[in-house]
């Protein structure tokens, strides 16, 4: 049986930037980025422009997708 | 201001959480997306400005499915680099008549010839030990934060900036990755 085809919103993506996806989750972008080019370029345009990632203090953790525990 | 406070304030409006977050602190880098996407002179306030409404269309209902999975800086920036795709390539498509392929060949990359984006070679790519282990654990292992803080003695929000440098260095992998991809698509 295949597996389900995530769909690259741009929350995924932007959880991915942020370091918040599973391992699965950014498998899956790598894989759709292989095939689109606009998400490649997506990705480049992203590394381009990371010294303007935020500052903020914010919650300064990881997001909830991240939160669980796992042993 | 915290990520939430924006969200309620865009949504509802506020003039003051708009012009502060939206159109003042991300304003570098809507103008920093812009010089990189568009190739050509474009009015960087009207863009600007086209993404504020995009991001409000339908009573700002991207917002209000907004889930936290990100910062809302980080979310703003991925909605804006795509919607500046978008917008650029539709600008092209409107101003030529040129079909979009060429004799014998197409604009696509040829997925043959690409180079795979493994995710373990990129990491193991990363020029610093401490990135290449904490991606390695909370993506590859899929570990979960708190432990892997402890693993490494430090705090959670230490592992959440050590985790944000991680994935930059690993972004620049990918671009060159991309890079080298499309000079084996030119051949």
């Amino acid at each position: 049986m295949s597996e389900e085809k995530l769909t690259i919103t741009d929350e995924l993506l932007a959880a991915f930037l942020d370091g918040n996806v599973s391992g699965k989750e950014a498998k899956a972008i790598l894989k759709a980025a292989e095939e689109d080019s606009s998400l490649r370029e997506f990705l480049s345009i992203a590394a381009d422009v990371s010294e303007f990632n935020d500052t903020s203090k914010g919650r300064g953790a990881f997001h909830k997708s991240r939160t669980r525990t796992k042993n | 201001m915290t990520d939430k406070e924006i969200i309620e304030g865009l949504i509802a409006r506020d003039e003051k959480i708009t012009r502060k977050f939206f159109f003042v602190k991300c304003r570098p880098l809507m103008y920093s997306i812009i010089g990189r996407v568009f190739a050509f002179d474009v009015d960087y306030d009207e863009l600007i400005n086209e993404l504020y409404v995009h991001i409000m269309e339908n009573d700002a209902a991207r917002l209000r499915t907004f889930s936290y999975n990100s910062s809302v800086y980080q979310w703003i920036k991925t909605v804006a680099i795509r919607y500046f795709q978008h917008k650029r390539d539709l600008i092209i498509e409107n101003q030529s008549k040129e079909p979009l392929y060429i004799e014998g060949g197409t604009f696509e990359p040829h997925v043959s010839q690409a180079i795979s984006m493994d995710l373990k070679s990129m990491i193991s790519r990363i020029g610093n030990p401490r990135y290449r282990l904490v991606l390695q654990k909370l993506l590859l292992e899929d570990m979960a934060p708190e432990v892997v803080a402890k693993q490494m003695h430090v705090t959670v929000a230490n592992l959440y900036n050590i985790k944000k440098r991680a994935m930059a260095a690993f972004l620049d992998i990918a671009k060159q990755d991309d890079y080298v991809r499309r000079k084996v698509d030119d051949h």
